[in-house]
């Protein structure tokens, strides 16, 4: 054995059992995904387009709106989901193991539904003649509208639905990150009369960049791909005001029959998800060792 | 000077070694907001519990009942006496079982190895890992259906399993986690005399139990949950997830909201007995007295 | 029943004898396996306990087995498929070379033939196919001059075909139903009657009709009232925003906000809004054929609804100059392209099988019409007897399409990407944010763009 292979050989091991089916059954695929970009791949017949399938991509206006709502979209869920999951773990932390338990179990606990699911019950709740949220609405004498039939409320919505029910597992995992801050930095904080806000944002947040950088990176790529509860609650409407891109790219590949496009289609994104995650990781990604 | 013992209520509600107790009031205003949120986010779950106990009915009560006035079972019943029902089950839990058992060994494992082993082309292969998620699941579906067929995997278990394996994301997780935890403790292992693998198992894994733990509940949760990947990838009934089955239910039943959550509620029986069984692993972060040992 | 069976028992072997098209079975033929495909169709197969509701298997169950009855070489494996995810399935199956070999034709994409993965059913079409299928039923699975699909269910639910009127509520407010066809002044005269406060509180809490604006099919129902089409009649052009089509929007929006005969929030509701104010008592209207009479009953073994309700059929209001206009359209099955000449021949089998007379005729249970003449008048759709006098309801219905258009045009056009556009120009209409003529317009300019590429 070589001496390189003698001082890689130990990592490739490791990496070995999740690489092999990594690179057969995820990166294969994705490889493929990406050729199709540049043909009209047909089940009969497959040619090369050269670079056609992005020109139609920018030529569709939908996939202009597609875009811009997804981009809202995901800022609007990523900043406002993580600002409540970071208040709640914060909030969680001076407090005694017994009522995190409790608190966590009741943050977590809608995660174990399926999105489907969820989307169910939230249409009920945004119904407009009988729905929960205009019901109690009018408690307050507040006419309710048709959250989702309006296409200046659509979005948020949905936003908002996805705010609410989200977070549970990222409230564990910053949970669990604030409690392996050594208590030795908040000392030596606190005997430097460092107030409440100082220590959040210089010792708490320094400590917890290893998991903030896989919430927000997760978290934006996630739900950059939004699709089952525009599938199930709204199909884009009204009025494409939550058409997203890869509810645009289900329409492409599955009802349109062109899957050569809906793989531009999604590079599209791609980019732009690379771009953000780039960035999360210039920002958040150094090496963090206790 | 003798320090005071705290209230009864200080000692309920606070931990006693945090380093920046709230005050009385303060803990009161904590819990007020948590209640709050917390309520906001458990509403959407309770209804679907109370109406899979409610008669069905279109005539949607307005405003809406808090506790079913006259619960039943006819819901469920409807649910569990559907034939191939436990098929479903027994599928869904293999499916899951196996996804969930061999992403947390294997992701920890390659998260061990981006994370404290250095080795040639590391950052360039979790960039690999990391930009492959970036392609939404309904661009590969087509090339990775195509790759089952050709290997002749349609309908088996490891065409329908062999794709969920792999894990990017859990990966990532597992390099963040160990990433954090003190080389020096690795280093002194080495100095003892063990390799790698036993750095990895004795020395890694313990400190990371509440990482696999998190891993393995989030796994787990995703394939129970998941329905696109099956259904394209199975053909016959004896091969159908739960997921699939209970879509076809409420296709059969488009109106009756109280099957549709009675399914739901069942279907999330399992999770939520894993999610307790495992809880002492998963809501605890490790306590850092045992990294600094 | 009995008469039914007789009845078809005689015409089948009336077929036999005059065609000669038994199947023969040759002793050495191969086994083959054929797959078949469907989304959930909750039919009853014959034997099934009269107390129990069937699920979507069934069905094709015994389907399935009584093929392999009459041919023991061939094993029929069936996968009933649900309709949220069947257009990933059929298609992921598509480019990887392994479709069933016979498919519900649900979402039909013409493109599927052009590309030569279906295979034309003209030369396995009996003479007496041709004559006793509707012809539109056939037309409809015509793409370039060849036919597609073996025709099995008639006019789907009836959504944008008729509408279901509650007598009860008509009584109540001591309105005449209509008799026989009406006009939309007629229409609107009862309507307004039909809209009123039931509770005191000052606000109606029982509306004529619900418009939904997701719900594409009544909605193009309502557009065509006036004598607009969805295509020019060379189907190369969307023409919506004729005149008559601005019309038609207009007296949609009029109905929303000015006659206030519907509950607002039409832009937010879907088709199934439309069914559940009907069966609860909050529309006096509600819209379907035959199959929704059906859908009363198991709503009513479900407990969804307390008691049943008796409805009748009535066509969609008619303006006097047009005449009467209605939905018509076809279901059926369609066969995979086959290499081998045997799994073609054995194919096609199957499909004529699932579609005979016999066959057909269990979309009785369902309360669906067929796509198969002789079969059709025999059905008596016992099952809804008890409250609601189908026979007169059947005629209205059959009477209703037989003024039927296809609505999306011919199957060559695939309008499906322009169809979204559509419902967008509704929404922005019914919320008033776009008169009828720009909703229409720009629906129009966008689906030319999009189908036609212009």
């Amino acid at each position: 054995m070589g001496r390189w292979a003698r001082a890689n050989v130990r990592g490739y091991l490791f990496l070995l059992p999740q690489f092999s089916v990594f690179f057969v059954f995820f990166l294969i695929p994705v490889i493929g995904a990406f050729a199709l970009a540049f043909f009209d791949y047909r089940p009969t017949r497959v040619s090369f387009v050269g670079l056609d399938n992005f020109r139609r991509v920018f030529s569709d206006p939908l996939m202009g709106i597609a875009l811009r709502n997804t981009v809202l979209f995901t800022v609007g869920v990523v900043v406002f989901w993580l600002g409540k999951a970071m208040l709640i773990a914060y909030l969680l932390d001076p407090l005694s193991k017994r009522l995190q338990t409790f608190y966590k179990s009741a943050f977590y606990l809608p995660s174990v539904t399926s999105g489907v699911i969820i989307s169910l019950i939230w249409l009920w709740i945004f119904n407009p003649t009988f729905g929960l949220l205009n019901a109690a609405l009018r408690t307050f004498g507040i006419e309710g509208i048709a959250w989702l039939g309006n296409p200046n409320t659509a979005l948020g919505a949905l936003i908002a639905m996805q705010v609410i029910m989200g977070g549970g597992s990222s409230i564990v995992l910053l949970s669990a990150a604030l409690a392996r801050i050594p208590r030795e930095m908040y000392e030596v904080a606190i005997l430097d009369g460092a107030s409440r806000g100082i220590v959040f944002t210089q010792v708490i947040v320094p400590l917890i960049k290893p998991v903030l950088l896989y919430l927000v990176v997760t978290g934006t790529i996630n739900t950059f791909q939004v699709f089952e509860s525009i599938y199930v609650m709204t199909q884009g409407g009204p009025q494409f005001a939550t058409i997203t891109v890869v509810y645009r790219i289900y329409q492409t590949a599955f009802q349109q029959f062109q899957i050569g496009l809906a793989s531009a289609q999604a590079i599209v994104l791609f980019v732009l998800t690379f771009a953000l995650a780039a960035v999360q990781f210039r920002w958040l990604g150094k090496h963090v060792e206790y | 000077m003798a320090t005071r013992r705290p209230s009864l209520f200080r000692r309920a509600v606070i931990d006693p070694d945090h380093p920046v107790k709230p005050s009385s009031a303060g803990a009161v205003l904590f819990i007020g907001i948590l209640s709050v949120l917390g309520l906001m986010t458990l509403v959407p779950l309770y209804w679907m519990v109370v109406t899979a106990f409610t008669p069905p009915t279109l005539a949607v009560r307005f405003p809406p009942e808090l506790w079913p006035s006259s619960p039943t079972l006819r819901n469920f019943a409807a649910v569990l006496s559907r034939p191939m029902f436990v098929q479903w089950v027994i599928n869904s839990t293999i499916m899951a079982v196996v996804v969930t058992v061999f992403t947390v060994l294997t992701a920890s494992m390659a998260g061990y190895a981006f994370a404290k082993i250095p080795f040639a082309g590391s950052k360039w292969l979790f960039w690999v890992l990391i930009i492959s998620v970036m392609l939404p699941f309904e661009t590969i579906l087509v090339p990775l259906f195509i790759l089952i067929t050709r290997m002749g995997l349609v309908d088996t278990y490891a065409g329908l399993i062999l794709p969920l394996l792999a894990s990017p994301f859990g990966v990532f997780l597992m390099k963040q986690f160990i990433q954090t935890l003190p080389s020096e403790l690795m280093d002194s292992a080495r100095v003892d005399g063990a390799n790698e693998w036993q750095i990895f198992w004795h020395v890694v894994t313990p400190l990371v139990t509440s990482g696999m733990a998190f891993l393995g509940i989030i796994t787990f949760v995703a394939q129970w949950n998941l329905f696109l990947w099956p259904l394209v990838a199975t053909r016959s009934s004896g091969m159908r997830t739960l997921q699939v089955g209970l879509v076809l239910m409420r296709e059969e039943e488009p109106m009756y909201f109280g099957l549709h959550m009675a399914s739901a509620t069942l279907a999330a029986i399992p999770i939520i007995i894993v999610f307790f069984a495992f809880q002492r692993y998963f809501l605890r972060g490790i306590t850092v007295g045992a990294v600094k040992g | 029943m009995k008469i039914v069976r007789i009845g078809l028992a005689l015409a089948l072997l009336f077929g036999l004898f005059a065609f000669g098209t038994a199947p023969v079975q040759a002793q050495d033929e191969p086994e083959i396996t054929l797959t078949w495909w469907m989304n959930p169709w909750r039919i009853r197969p014959p034997g099934f306990p009269a107390d129990q509701t069937p699920t979507g298997e069934e069905y094709v169950r015994y389907i399935a087995e009584e093929f392999q009855a009459l041919y023991p070489n061939v094993t029929v494996v069936t996968e009933v498929v649900p309709n949220a995810g069947f257009n990933e399935k059929i298609n992921t199956a598509i480019f990887a070379g392994n479709p069933p070999d016979v498919l519900r034709d649900l979402n039909l994409n013409p493109d599927w033939a052009r590309e030569g993965l279906l295979e034309p059913i003209d030369d396995y079409l009996t003479e007496d196919d041709w004559n006793d299928f509707f012809d539109y039923a056939l037309e409809n699975g015509r793409i370039d001059g060849l036919h597609y699909v073996w025709p099995w269910s008639n006019s789907n639910n009836g959504m944008g075909s008729t509408l279901l009127l509650n007598p009860a509520v008509f009584a109540e407010r001591g309105v005449a139903l209509p008799n026989g066809h009406w006009t939309i002044e007629e229409f609107l005269e009862a309507a307004e009657q039909l809209t009123f406060d039931r509770s005191g509180d000052g606000r109606p809490d029982v509306y004529a009709v619900t418009f939904a604006a997701q719900d594409q099919l009544n909605m193009l129902g309502w557009l065509h009232r006036f004598g607009a089409t969805l295509l020019n009649e060379d189907a190369t052009e969307f023409v919506l925003n004729s005149p008559e089509g601005v019309q038609a929007l207009q007296l949609l929006v009029d109905m929303v906000h000015e006659y206030r005969i519907a509950p607002s929030g039409a832009e937010g509701m879907g088709v199934y809004d439309t069914i559940s104010n009907l069966h609860t008592g909050r529309a006096a209207m509600g819209y379907g054929g035959i199959y929704e009479i059906g859908r009363i009953t198991r709503s009513l073994a479900d407990g969804l609804i307390d008691e049943a309700i008796e409805v009748v059929i009535a066509p969609f209001p008619h303006d006097p100059e047009v005449g009467p206009v209605a939905y018509r359209t076809s279901g059926g099955f369609v066969v995979f392209r086959q290499d081998d000449d045997y799994r073609r021949d054995m194919a096609m089998e199957l499909a004529r099988f699932i579609t005979n007379r016999e066959n057909v005729a269990l979309l009785e249970d369902l309360l669906y019409l067929t796509a198969r003449r002789s079969v059709n008048e025999q059905l008596r759709f016992e099952e809804v007897q008890a409250y609601a006098d189908v026979g007169p309801n059947v005629e209205i219905y059959l009477d209703a399409i037989s003024y039927g258009i296809p609505y999306f045009g011919p199957l060559e056009v695939n309008v499906g990407p322009a169809m979204d556009y559509f419902t967008a120009a509704i929404q922005s209409a019914l919320s008033l944010q776009a008169t009828p003529q720009q909703a229409l317009d720009d629906f129009v300019r966008n689906a030319n763009r999009v189908v036609f590429g212009n």
